[in-house]
């Protein structure tokens, strides 16, 4: 209780809420979670599905005592079969067969009066299937028992105080690999609700009208859909029932852009400060990493499965994230800095009035310094973690990006596969190869699959199969049939013709594109920015809405980007360090190459 | 009205009229007769034989005979104009309009039709099994709106339908031989049917499911000294007027326990009247002839011992009809309407000193006329004002002449100028609209004479709907606009009728329906709909789906510009094909989804996956409901393997197999899995994959064997490490290099201790140096026995590599400045950090060669 005090005064004090966009999304998903619930008048028992990131999603934009304040007076687990008492019972429920499962059994074991209404909410969206099953199931009965079964469409999670994630990281394997456009289609669902936020809901013909640029195969896709989604009579009736706030998001255009232009960089090792804390740790869908407790406070005694939850929300971390993690200690010296300057006081100089200010800024200081070491002790265990135990893999990356030869196998891959390391470490490389040298030699490939096979089984096998058909491990020519059906990225071309191994670079400049991954321009980022200096000539165009707004079309300003697969929290950082004409950032996820690669899905 | 003095063609139809109306008073009432219409000589009402008109000024029903045993009957509207003609009819005792807007007419047989206005038959009630012939026949009201019939034979038995829309007849017999001298049949409010028959004094009412019972309690005011020979229920369903022979006229409560009224009339011998029936709710009338109608005031206020107050007015061939306030005349050449007038028109129109409504008129009459200083001192001595304002508006809207109409809405709007707050102008706004409509449903082309008392209390939505039974859907359109404006829900509910109508008549038609004609009805009604768009053009394809046209349903969806309608009707005409290509050009998966439905409920699983296979966005939506369906359900995966293999997708099915492979706990089943992912290999014509599964097929029975079948071909090596001869019959079977071999078995014996067989393997030479040695003791901490191999490694990478593997880092770096080999020692450097104590001194090298 005591360390959950400490957490919410620190929150209370230094919490970076987010850019204005971010606050803007929030509001609004906020107020379609709000006018849900306020619709139903009386007291509400939430029944909570087993999945968990359904709470998570939920406890994004309020957690359980502003839920309070909107009549939700009980919490249940929908596995405990708790009675409620309450006129509502309210089930929040991801959208699968599971949940639905789990909803029609607790329809029939948990003893509530006939009376209390049943209010089924889908959360994010409602799938058809599940719907349609609901329906039919033993004869209609679930669904007659239901008083009403929607969906709250929170398909926008904050991700830091930067970017809207759709948190779907499982996209681009649905997309190659099953040939799932489907999520396509949720993508240009979201997107049209984030045209609700900037535009504000009113029939077609009276909206203003939104431009939307898009480059690659999937994000050509989403914007057709989005036009077509945007004239449906189902995305009215479904908006009817809602009333948030209209028109809260300043946003002039919008920029689709699909992962896969660009697949090598998710492969590569991430450098920013933000970045690495994703990789070797993982930051989880409430902001907050968990890492081993014994190996925070540098103890050699202790229970090694003991994690401690650092909650990543503070404004100390916000302007320590985008750092290259070789520099950190420079911005953390500016913090340290200002700190000692609030510090510094002359007791038997201050007048009563100064004194007073003094007082008032205290916990601001006293927590400024605990913050700044919790962040510096993260820093060190990354550094040290980066130094021992990636430096080899790293530096490979860098000699790849700068020739890759696809004619051999590189030693210390054939190494690290002998000695059973890490296998996404392993496949990582072997990707990072692939992509660099324009496909393997098939006899190569062939070298790298028998002794992966060798060292780490047959579903290794799988997974690099798999990695063949989303494209991220190529060949050479060859009769090879597991092909990827995405057009291929052509990294020696695209070396040269965007500049993304600059001569000069900075790791200690924020403003370098090439700083994050200390030399390598990320392509995806080169590509924004270029187009960002042409103001998107060239790249086609959809609008949606009637005529022309000419001011919001000149104003370079006010661009939403929108990543189709997945973006790195260092890619993040470069356009939001070096394209200021980027208002607001979203994507299917955020991603690193392992999140990537676990998210491979089965046939 | 201007007078042409130019020769005209005489007009066939009959004529508005809008001269003022003339009132008389009648005691404490005040009898309106407003001309409604003239020149209506078509109506030919002369040789009539039956008339009856439809109440809430529907339209009127007229049989004629022109010879014996020939009849016809026609149907129009007040106006004149005609809706059906000469239709054919057997023999009819009795016509009426049911409440329904239907007409009902009775033949000899007791067999009753019931038709539409248009003259379209609609149903059939059969009295005859029960009855003898037709005496009489009473309709009454029901509490459902509609209405109910009552139908006695010549042997006085009645039989009931309680509602002509539900034909269930019950009967009551009385007890006595003769006929009653009256009878009439009502449906008291919430209650049941009534059946109320008088034997010359002798009261007998009776209700559904009980017998005829004497109404002794009735006795307080029936004359015992004569008969009663007519009774009549009022509109409200809560009085009856009865009628002696000795040409009395009481007023009673509907359960005969209380007289409101009695008046005797001494100048007529109104007993043998040829009609009887109430003016509003406080005056009835008595038609003596075709030629004079005699009105009789009935007010309760009225005491004994008041003079009778009566109104004698000459007709011209008078036919009567009954309207819940008031009755309307149809003469030789026009029609007039009798009405009852209102609390507030008498209050405004009788110039009453007494009445604020007649001052704030008055100051309008004076503003009109130019003498606007006249109008501001009547206006002083009104003391109401909102009270004014109010009867104003009602008495315009019960006024029948649009100029009248239009100064009394003058008079209201003068007088909100001079309310002290904001006045409200809900009811004006209110009273216009009505008013709108209301002239326009006078129009002699629409021809229904509505008053604002009738519009109010059958509502605006019934009032369209029977503008949509007469056909008239343009007016019908245009007062659904103006009530409810341009996206009523009721303009939408006409134009379907419209399509509906024009379908059916085209259905039902001799016309051949070629696909010319079907074109050219599609022009037609899709060229209608378009002018208002939100109207469906799916819901006029499933009008044409209902009337049995498919192919004038597909002509329609083609204009439909909304996938989910589109998609929904091609569902509705069974077009599974071009629904499903529909929805995935629109590529929504829900539409998608909604076909995949509809497909699997109606066709057989190997038909509908063979129409899904034909369209790959389809296809791949299929399989995600497949394999949600089937985690759910614990179902084989099956059908997905069937699905892959009916599209020969071998990648899929090659990978399908390794999935299922990973999740199989069984080693044998998983050995199946993969060798099938082989097969599918082969098929696939990938020659390489298809030589590690090989490999891997070969390998696997060997490990079942030896109970390691969850073990990797390293791990095994490691493990079985110590035999030689096993280790070399495994390099055999999976086909391992030299290298592997070497380094898994180092690492294998250092894990097992097997540190003398390490020893001998380090006797030879090693092809890939001794630094593995070392760090296989390193890391399973064989510690005595690092530096025997150590002593073994030379070569400077080997050394470099030995000396990290010990995390000697100085060394290391050692030989890495020493050999300027910058590199190497960055690297040596990195993991250097591990060590803090080593590190400074490592990072001095580094800095030392920087410098140089």
């Amino acid at each position: 209780m005591a360390a959950n005090e400490d957490r919410d005064d620190a929150a209370a004090i230094l919490n970076w809420e987010g850019t204005s966009e971010i606050k803007s999304a929030n509001e609004y998903s906020r107020n379609l979670l709000f006018s849900v619930l306020d619709s139903l008048d009386g007291n509400k028992t939430i029944v909570w599905d087993r999945d968990r990131s359904v709470m998570h999603r939920v406890n994004l934009f309020a957690g359980a005592s502003v839920l309070a304040a909107h009549g939700v007076v009980a919490n249940h687990s929908i596995e405990t079969k708790k009675s409620a008492s309450t006129p509502h019972v309210v089930f929040f429920l991801a959208p699968t067969m599971v949940s639905l499962d789990l909803l029609c059994d607790y329809i029939d074991n948990v003893r509530n009066d006939s009376k209390i209404l049943y209010q089924v909410f889908f959360i994010p969206e409602a799938w058809f299937v599940v719907r349609e099953s609901l329906k039919t199931r033993a004869e209609g009965k679930y669904w007659e028992r239901l008083e009403s079964v929607k969906e709250i469409p929170l398909c926008w999670l904050p991700r830091d105080g930067e970017c809207l994630s759709l948190s779907s990281p499982q996209i681009a394997a649905r997309l190659l690999i099953n040939g799932d456009w489907t999520h396509l289609h949720k993508c240009a669902v979201a997107l049209n609700q984030l045209i609700d936020m900037c535009r504000g809901r009113s029939s077609s013909s009276n909206q203003r009208p939104m431009s939307i640029y898009a480059k690659g195969k999937w994000a050509s896709d989403v914007a057709k859909m989005m036009g077509k989604i945007r004239n449906s009579a189902e995305a009215d009736s479904m908006t009817k029932n809602l009333d948030p706030i209209e028109g809260l998001l300043k946003i002039n255009r919008i920029v689709l852009i699909d992962r896969w232009m660009d697949p090598l960089t998710p492969m590569l090792s991430q450098l920013t400060f933000y970045g690495l804390l994703d990789e070797i740790y993982g930051i989880g869908m409430v902001n907050s990493v968990k890492v081993p407790e014994m190996e925070f406070k540098n103890e050699k005694d202790g229970d090694p499965f003991q994690e401690k939850e650092v909650y990543l929300i503070d404004e100390v971390y916000h302007r320590l994230k985008h750092s290259h993690i070789n520099a950190v200690s420079i911005e953390a010296s500016k913090v340290l800095a200002e700190i000692r300057d609030d510090e510094q006081f002359d007791r038997d100089k201050m007048s009563v009035a100064e004194y007073s200010v003094l007082v008032k800024k205290m916990p601001k200081i006293i927590n400024r310094k605990k913050m700044i070491e919790v962040h510096m002790r993260l820093a060190e265990m990354i550094q040290s973690h980066v130094y021992c135990k990636q430096s080899d893999s790293i530096k490979l990356e860098r000699d790849l990006l700068e020739y890759s030869d696809s004619d051999k196998a590189i030693p210390l891959i054939e190494d690290l596969i002998f000695d059973a390391s890490p296998l996404n470490a392993v496949l990582r490389l072997i990707s990072v190869h692939s992509l660099t040298c324009g496909g393997l030699k098939p006899s190569v490939l062939q070298h790298y699959r028998r002794i992966v096979n060798q060292s780490y089984g047959s579903s290794a096998l799988n997974k690099v199969l798999k990695m063949q058909k989303m494209g991220l491990i190529r060949e050479k020519g060859g009769g090879g049939k597991m092909q990827c059906e995405y057009a291929q990225m052509m990294f020696q071309q695209m070396k040269k013709n965007h500049d993304m191994l600059p001569e000069e670079f900075s790791e200690a400049k924020l403003d370098d594109m090439a700083y994050a991954y200390s030399g390598f321009s990320p392509l995806l980022c080169k590509m924004l920015e270029e187009g960002d200096r042409v103001k998107w000539v060239g790249w086609p165009k959809t609008v949606i809405g009637d005529k022309s707004d000419l001011i919001a079309e000149r104003d370079g300003r006010g661009t939403c980007v929108f990543v189709i697969g997945g973006l790195t929290r260092s890619e993040l950082a470069i356009i939001r360090e070096n394209l200021p004409n980027v208002a607001l950032i979203t994507t299917s996820a955020l991603i690193t190459g392992d999140k990537l690669l676990n998210n491979i899905t089965n046939i | 009205m201007g007078e042409s003095h130019a020769p005209s063609k005489p007009k066939l139809d009959g004529e508005l009229c809008l001269r003022p109306s003339s009132s008389v008073f009648l005691g404490d009432q005040q009898l309106y007769f407003t001309q409604e219409y003239l020149r209506t000589n078509s109506l030919n009402l002369k040789y009539v034989v039956y008339f009856t008109a439809c109440q809430f000024s529907g339209p009127i029903a007229v049989a004629y005979s022109p010879r014996p045993a020939s009849w016809y009957i026609w149907i129009r509207t007040i106006s004149g104009r005609i809706l059906k003609r000469d239709m054919a009819f057997n023999e009819p005792v009795f016509m009426e309009w049911t409440r329904a807007h239907c007409l009902l007419v009775l033949n000899k047989a007791g067999r009753a039709h019931i038709f539409s206005s248009l003259g379209e038959k609609i149903s059939e009630v059969i009295f005859d099994s029960q009855m003898s012939d037709v005496h009489e026949c009473r309709t009454f009201a029901t509490s459902r709106g509609d209405s109910g019939i009552a139908v006695m034979d010549v042997d006085g038995q009645v039989s009931v339908v309680n509602s002509v829309s539900e034909p269930v007849i019950w009967s009551m017999k009385p007890p006595y031989s003769e006929m009653p001298t009256a009878w009439t049949a009502f449906q008291p409010h919430s209650q049941l049917t009534h059946i109320l028959l008088i034997f010359e004094a002798v009261f007998l009412m009776g209700c559904q499911g009980e017998s005829l019972r004497e109404q002794s309690h009735a006795a307080s005011w029936v004359d015992s000294n004569t008969k009663y020979v007519k009774c009549v229920v009022d509109d409200a369903r809560s009085r009856i007027a009865m009628m002696t022979e000795s040409g009395k006229i009481q007023i009673v409560s509907i359960d005969l326990s209380t007289c409101f009224c009695t008046v005797e009339i001494t100048d007529h011998d109104i007993a043998k009247c040829i009609n009887f029936g109430w003016v509003g709710n406080s005056a009835v009338f008595v038609q003596m002839s075709p030629s004079l109608i005699v009105f009789v005031n009935v007010s309760a206020r009225r005491k004994p011992g008041d003079e009778v107050q009566i109104y004698e007015k000459m007709t011209a061939n008078a036919k009567i009809s009954i309207e819940p306030d008031g009755i309307r005349l149809f003469e030789s050449t026009q029609v007039e309407f009798v009405e009852a007038a209102s609390r507030e028109k008498i209050a405004v129109l009788n110039r009453n000193p007494n009445e604020d409504g007649a001052h704030l008129y008055k100051a309008a009459q004076e503003m009109s006329q130019g003498t606007g200083h006249n109008s501001f001192a009547a206006s002083t001595v009104i003391q109401d004002l909102y009270k004014a304002i109010d009867d104003c508006i009602s008495t315009a809207c019960d006024t029948w002449q649009p100029e009248e109409q239009k100064l009394l809405l003058k008079a209201a709007r003068f007088g909100m100028a001079y309310t002290n707050t904001t006045p409200d102008t809900t009811k004006l706004m209110r009273a216009i609209k009505e008013i709108r409509v209301l002239n326009e449903l006078r129009m002699v082309r629409t021809g229904i004479p509505l008053t604002h008392r009738q519009f109010r209390a059958i509502g605006e939505t019934c009032v369209i709907n029977r503008l949509i039974d007469m056909g008239s859907y343009s007016v019908a359109i245009k007062v659904a606009q103006w009530l409810g404006g341009e996206t009523s829900e009721n303009v939408d509910r006409v134009l379907l009728e419209w399509v509906r109508r024009s379908i059916s008549k085209v259905s039902k038609s001799n016309m051949k329906m070629d696909q010319p004609a079907l074109e050219a009805l599609d022009e037609k009604i899709s060229a209608k709909l378009l002018q208002f768009p939100h109207v469906s053009i799916a819901d006029a394809a499933r009008r044409a789906i209902e009337a049995k046209l498919p192919e004038l349903a597909r002509l329609f969806i083609r204009r439909e510009t909304d996938d989910a309608n589109h998609v929904a009707v091609l569902l509705q005409l069974n077009d599974v094909s071009a629904a499903l290509q529909k929805a995935s050009a629109s590529q929504r998966p829900q539409l998608i989804h909604q076909v995949v439905r509809h497909l699997m409920n109606s066709e057989s699983r190997s038909s509908y996956e063979l129409a899904i296979s034909r369209i790959p966005l389809a296809q791949c939506l299929y399989q995600d409901l497949v394999r949600q369906e089937g985690e759910t359900r614990g179902a084989s995966s099956r059908q997905m393997l069937a699905l892959l293999e009916q599209a020969s997708d071998f990648e899929r099915q090659t990978l399908f197999h390794f999935d299922v492979a990973e999740t199989e706990r069984n080693p044998d089943e998983r050995l199946n899995a993969l060798r099938r992912a082989k097969d599918a290999a082969k098929s696939m014509g990938d020659k390489a994959i298809e030589e590690i599964l090989n490999d891997v097929s070969a390998f696997a029975p060997l490990q079942i064997q030896r109970g390691q079948a969850d073990m990797s071909v390293r791990d095994t090596v490691i493990e079985m490490a110590h035999d030689t001869a096993k280790v070399a019959q495994l390099k055999q079977q999976a086909r391992l290099t030299d290298k592997q071999v070497l380094l898994w078995t180092i690492e294998g014996l250092a894990k097992k201790g097997k540190m003398e067989q390490l020893f001998d393997l380090a006797q030879k030479r090693s092809p890939i140096g001794y630094a593995p040695f070392v760090k296989a003791c390193v890391r399973y901490k064989r510690l005595d026995e690092i530096k025997k191999y150590f002593a073994k490694v030379n070569g400077y990478p080997d050394l470099v590599a030995a000396h990290l593997a010990m995390k000697n880092y100085v060394e290391a770096a050692k030989l890495a400045y020493d050999r300027r080999d910058r590199d190497v020692l960055h690297a040596v450097h990195m993991k250097s950090h591990e060590d803090p104590t080593q590190c400074p001194r490592v990072g001095q090298f580094l800095r030392s060669l920087d410098q140089n």
